[in-house]
């Protein structure tokens, strides 16, 4: 019933030639910060137009983002300190190809890309990192120490159908931590896994003016559309309210934030943002381990991480001339999945890289909070996100997974193996759109799917 | 398709250690990351089977000295296992720039040559982290599959490539902080050994 409505909904308004598609199927995704898509690294090329200093910075970054971080001693003195605790080596073994990042795929493989977050529930309510293990799991160490312990991930095969009669399956996976080297967890902390996300276009995202952000915010749904949009406002040390913007559920500001927070915790790299690393005070053996130096990263190495990330330019769109994304993009505005996943933002002056400057982008994100629903909460509020909140990701660059990654894994922990699966995981506010796409018949959801993949 | 006897009996030891792998986890229930059977903790989470990988990285090495780029490189045979001295990375000419731009100061590079006798596909095995470029001529190789695994100590990385026989490749590693590491080139695919 709902998939006859649903189809004869489309029919009725051509859904090739409807209003509000254009913008769908602009080719230059990142404006002047598009690539030409020639470089032998699809999600490598940088904005055109840099000087010749913020070239030679940025190619430093890259080096740094490249390249593992090695124990201390080591004659390699601009890149030791590595852990002893830690989840990488370096940016890149995430950031496949500067793209996502993927889940353990074999039994015994210990999570790379895959971060577990940690946080404890205090008995005023208020949350704080576990007081043993810290803010991130770390399974590797360094030669002469034991890593945290083990994370084990169960997954349950979990059933439906669509309209049409074609059954689906989806893993729901199942997060343990065991071999515990430091004693049990504190019975109240909470688990988020995190997988690592695309680079790409971050400089943009970073130039989008928080007025634009927050008027995309409805967080009482007073337009009573069902979907609301908050935003997570973060506090600082200095007590500044910074808006969040960046991560999984908008918890960090920006990209100096983004990146200083993985080298801390994910790599054990101090730097003077965060000079005091992952080693918690329960962790003897890893507050005496051998360090770097007493900054494990000076300013300028992290300010050229930064610019690195800020000049990555958004690949451009493919096969736009191809029927099935057109009626996709057709699909993904009736079906609302552009209430979350906004098409069109535009970015503010940007003084020092003109190509980031007053571009009309296509992100595919509000950068705000949205409920997710139970399915894929993960009980643990991160700032002002709730446990079942997560930021609409960006969607540009989509397509070019399959290209440079070894199998795809889309959501916040890389369950969906395809693109479909990550629709069905949609519930909460996302709950009618996911309804809408269980609704088509099989050659709209491969269109939608192409639009998509178009991106 | 012609072996050395080495290479031949190797393929019999790994079947036989991957046969004993697979029949004590059975028999007393351990996880397959746990130290067993040769296999250190890490090595037995590697999808593909890489007995024949921990055979030559883990028993006698050939040594060899990696080429700068000014003299010649040290040839590296099909089924051997080598522990190669490579050479710091500001001292090398690389023929091409190695793929991945990465920090060169402390770090340590090399070049070796290959040539397989019959084409197929073949892994780089390699004990320590290193980056693993593959080229032949001025043409660089795209790499058809690669893996690698902290915890397991004859086995951090391989990278596999599609190979000609009779065609010189030069085996160019950059990027690692270790100056001696093992190496070895392993037929991908065991079958093709029969």
């Amino acid at each position: 019933m709902v998939a006859g409505l649903f189809a004869g909904m489309l029919a009725a308004t051509g859904v090739a030639a409807s209003n509000g598609v254009a913008p769908l199927l602009a080719p230059d995704s990142g404006g002047a910060a598009t690539a030409s898509g020639d470089a032998r690294e699809v999600l490598a090329e940088y904005l055109a137009g840099l000087s010749e200093a913020q070239y030679r910075t940025a190619r430093r970054g890259e080096a740094f983002f490249n390249t593992s971080f090695v124990p201390s001693p080591s004659r390699a003195q601009v890149r030791d300190g590595l852990g002893p605790l830690f989840n990488s080596g370096a940016c890149r073994s995430c950031h496949n190809s500067l793209g996502r990042g993927s889940p353990p795929t074999d039994p015994g493989q210990q999570p790379v890309a895959l971060v577990l977050q940690l946080s404890t529930r205090s008995a005023d309510g208020s949350w704080g990192m576990d007081p043993i293990y810290g803010a991130n799991f770390n399974p590797f160490a360094v030669e002469g120490f034991e890593p945290e312990g083990r994370v084990v991930i169960e997954r349950t095969p979990l059933r439906g159908r669509y309209a049409d009669g074609t059954e689906w399956v989806v893993d729901q996976p199942a997060y343990r931590l065991e071999d515990l080297r430091y004693g049990a967890l504190h019975p109240a902390t909470a688990i988020s896994p995190r997988l690592a996300q695309p680079i790409i276009g971050m400089g943009l995202l970073q130039a989008v003016p928080e007025e634009t952000i927050l008027a995309l915010a409805d967080p009482d749904d007073r337009d009573g559309d069902g979907i609301s949009g908050r935003a997570n406002w973060l506090h600082g040390k200095d007590g500044e309210k910074r808006l969040g913007r960046f991560g999984w559920k908008s918890n960090q500001p920006d990209i100096l934030a983004q990146t200083v927070a993985a080298l801390s915790q994910e790599q054990g790299i101090t730097s003077s943002h965060d000079p005091a690393g992952n080693c918690t005070a329960a962790q003897r053996d890893c507050r005496a381990a051998p360090i770097g130096a007493e900054l494990e990263i000076e300013d300028a190495d992290v300010d050229a991480l930064v610019l690195f990330q800020r000049v990555l330019a958004v690949p451009p769109r493919r096969n736009l001339d191809r029927p099935a994304v057109a009626r996709g993009a057709a699909l993904f505005r009736q079906a609302d999945c552009a209430a979350c996943h906004v098409p069109t933002l535009e970015t503010a002056a940007v003084a020092d890289l003109p190509a980031l400057s007053e571009q009309r982008i296509h992100a595919y994100t509000d950068l705000l909070l949205h409920d997710m629903g139970p399915g894929l909460a993960d009980g643990r509020p991160d700032h002002q996100a709730t446990g079942s909140e997560w930021r609409t990701p960006p969607l540009w660059g989509l397509g070019r997974t399959p290209d440079i990654a070894r199998g795809e894994f889309y959501l916040h922990d890389g369950r969906a193996r395809t693109l479909e699966e990550a629709v069905l995981w949609h519930g909460g506010e996302a709950a009618a759109a996911r309804a809408r796409f269980i609704a088509l018949p099989p050659a709209d959801r491969a269109a939608l799917i192409a639009f998509l993949r178009s991106l | 398709m012609q072996y050395s006897k080495r290479s031949r009996t190797l393929l019999l030891l790994v079947a036989t250690s991957a046969f004993a792998l697979h029949a004590s986890t059975s028999a007393f229930g351990q996880s397959p990351h746990e130290h067993e059977g040769g296999r250190e903790q890490g090595c037995g989470s590697y999808e593909r089977d890489v007995g024949m990988d921990l055979e030559l990285l883990g028993g006698d090495r050939a040594d060899v000295t990696a080429g700068d780029g000014a003299g010649a490189s040290p040839d590296i045979r099909v089924g051997e296992g080598y522990t190669v001295r490579l050479v710091p990375q500001e001292e090398m000419e690389f023929p091409t720039e190695p793929t991945r731009h990465m920090l060169a100061e402390g770090a340590f590079g090399g070049l070796m040559s290959i040539e397989v006798p019959v084409a197929g596909s073949y892994r780089i095995s390699l004990t320590k982290a290193s980056w693993v470029d593959l080229a032949a001529g001025d043409e660089m190789l795209e790499s058809t599959d690669f893996s690698g695994r902290h915890g397991c100590e004859h086995l951090r990385k391989w990278v596999s490539y599609e190979l000609e026989a009779g065609r010189l490749y030069t085996l160019m590693l950059s990027g690692g902080t270790e100056q001696v590491l093992g190496a070895a080139v392993v037929p991908a695919d065991h079958q093709e050994m029969e």
